[in-house]
């Protein structure tokens, strides 16, 4: 991802260089560099935030030597924030805080 | 002539921002320290560009020597200057917005750079670098819209993207062509002089199409507007709508008017466009404010609410309208074109500012109610404070009232030279944006939720997010009323003369880059 997001500014920089430098050739190679680089990353991102690995909390029981499986599929069930990679904040999914408001829809 | 080290000015205001959002943060790694440094960098952009702007009224236009594909001249110092205020209001608010001071630092990055790129597009004359930068914003402008952390907020940030995408595309095609065409990438009436009409009228609509994605017109804009501008965090909104679509219709009235097409049709379809995002933008924000987003519809989450920024997003898709509709009446008309262009100017400052302050204020309710439903919306009453106010200056003007800047954009649509069929649509939606300001703000003042919401914590409140909207509320009135005064021959005269005079000289440098150079 680093490697990427590297390429993805030396193409931006290249861009504008060569449109100043008034290359096409070497503008077209930069556009290619900067356009591979950003859809590598997007992709990257997006997938595993739209297409997460569910992770079967059963199988995490021990043949009884252990406790009651103590994560829920919900537990695991939780990609970051693509790009980002932060949490995703649950507080807000429905537009309300919860930690700081308990709503009853009546 | 400039010299080099003159012409290094004209890309210093976004490398200045761009040094802002990578010194900041190195700095600072947290809190006040890299919220005041990123906003020192902005101040700092707005001073030069101020002075510039002083220089560019004195009849100089800086430009890149060899190539002349950026060029400084009134129009483009004009939308700078906007963009910087609004950007370094943004700035501020930003400090107190986030709850988690970790992630400022990559937020004031990309929130920089995000504004450069915005700038770069501005002042360019070199179509290759608008569409560079115009990519350059997409992909800043998707990654601050995941800052609120929400699923939906990740579904909205797709949408920007994919039809981003699909836009720049159909401007890569128009550049292609254009390349064919001319065998240059720059915007000059002379590289267009000779080539069949028919050739101009197709690269005229590609480059409409391609940026009408981007501008958030009627379809498309639907598609990802609304969802974009209400999922991003608050000052990326602002941004988003009071200047980024606004310099992207800028961009489009500037390529089209180097272009200038002879074709009434291609300049009755765009007017057709924007008239329908006109009414469609309004009657929706109205709908989201009454009904909510099981009716409005364009929604990215399962959960219906009535969302007071998804009032604004619809309202930016009914204002960009306007834009486009004013691009179509220069080609329909071109001996009044200068009028028209003017009008882009004299809107992109009306719609800049009032919407801009608009998701200010929305954004401060949100923080102050911690809800962004005006269904469990508990009336906030005094809590709103001057803010209520605010709002209320903020619809006003998009409401095209009086006292207000938008009184301007009124002027415009209301003088001789254009169509009641248009000076009906403009009204309508402004009757509209009318009911929807005083129907959100009854919401938030004195509104009563549909189910029962009890406060855990306290309500909170920050003074930081007050500020903008107070700023930009003093300028839309004070302005307002040289317009209101000056336009009637009340008062202040000689100001909204000067002011009328200097925006049909800048209105002229959108596509003739040295008009009024010394």
């Amino acid at each position: 991802m680093l490697i990427a997001l590297a390429f993805m500014i030396i193409g931006i920089a290249g861009c504008i260089a060569a449109s100043i430098a008034f290359n096409f050739i070497l503008l077209l190679a930069f556009v290619e560099i900067t356009s591979v680089s950003m859809f590598f990353i997007l992709l990257l991102s997006f997938i595993p935030a739209y297409f997460p690995d569910r992770i079967k909390a059963g199988s995490l029981f021990y043949c009884g030597l252990a406790k009651e499986p103590y994560v829920s599929d919900s537990s695991v069930y939780r990609p970051n924030v693509p790009l980002l990679n932060v949490p995703y904040d649950t507080n807000w999914d429905e537009y309300y805080d919860k930690s700081t408001m308990k709503v009853e829809k009546t | 002539m400039t010299t080099a080290a003159e012409s290094v000015l004209t890309v210093a205001v976004p490398i200045l921002i761009v040094l802002g959002g990578i010194i900041s943060p190195l700095a600072f790694r947290k809190g006040k320290g890299l919220a005041a440094s990123a906003s020192l960098f902005f101040l700092v952009a707005l001073a030069l560009n101020s002075w510039l702007l002083m220089g560019v009224q004195e009849g100089a236009a800086l430009y890149y020597p060899n190539t002349q594909g950026i060029i400084f001249n009134a129009a483009s110092a004009f939308i700078v200057e906007v963009t910087l205020v609004l950007g370094f209001l943004g700035s501020i608010y930003s400090y107190r917005y986030f709850e988690d001071e970790k992630i400022l630092a990559p937020f004031y990055a990309l929130y920089s750079f995000f504004i450069a790129t915005l700038v770069l597009m501005a002042v360019s004359f070199n179509i290759l670098i608008i569409y560079v930068a115009f990519e350059a914003s997409t992909i800043a402008g998707g990654v601050l819209i995941l800052f609120t952390k929400r699923r939906s907020a990740t579904k909205a940030a797709v949408r920007f993207f994919v039809l981003s995408v699909i836009g720049a595309v159909t401007i890569l095609v128009g550049i292609l062509y254009q390349n064919s065409l001319t065998g240059t990438f720059m915007l000059d009436q002379s590289a267009f002089s000779g080539i069949a009409n028919s050739d101009l009228v197709l690269l005229s609509a590609l480059y409409a199409i391609g940026f009408s994605i981007k501008v958030g017109i009627f379809p498309f804009g639907l598609l990802w507007l609304p969802a974009a501008h209400s999922e991003a965090p608050t000052p990326v909104s602002a941004i988003l709508s009071g200047v980024m679509v606004q310099i992207a219709a800028f961009a489009a009235s500037r390529i089209i008017g180097v272009i200038s097409p002879v074709s009434y049709e291609l300049g009755l379809s765009l007017v057709a466009l924007g008239a329908l995002s006109v009414i469609v933008g309004a009657v929706l924000a109205a709908v989201e404010a009454t009904y909510g987003s099981k009716y409005s519809r364009f929604h990215v989450s399962p959960v219906n609410i009535r969302g007071i920024k998804r009032i604004w997003a619809f309202s930016t898709s009914s204002e960009v309208g306007v834009f486009y509709m004013l691009i179509g009446l220069a080609l329909m008309a071109p001996a009044l074109s200068p009028l028209f262009f003017a009008g882009i100017l004299l809107h992109f400052l009306n719609h800049g500012l009032a919407k801009a302050l608009l998701f200010f204020d929305s954004g401060f309710v949100i923080e102050t109610s911690r809800t962004a439903d005006l269904s469990l919306l508990k009336g906030l009453g005094s809590k709103v404070g001057v803010n209520g106010l605010t709002y209320l200056i903020g619809g006003f003007s998009l409401s095209l009232i009086p006292g207000t800047l938008g009184y301007n954009t009124f002027l415009e649509f209301t003088r001789g030279h254009i169509g009641m069929e248009i000076t009906a649509v403009i009204i309508t939606a402004a009757l509209f944006i009318f009911f929807t300001t005083l129907y959100s703000l009854r919401s938030i003042v004195a509104g009563r939720p549909r189910a029962k919401v009890e406060y855990i914590d306290k309500v909170h409140s920050r003074a930081t997010l007050r500020i903008p909207g107070v700023v930009l509320a003093i300028c839309i009135v004070a302005l307002g009323i040289i317009v209101l005064l000056g336009a009637n021959g009340i008062a202040l005269e000689g100001y909204y003369h000067q002011f009328e005079e200097w925006f049909s000289v800048a209105a002229r440098t959108i596509s003739e880059p040295w008009v009024g150079v010394a």
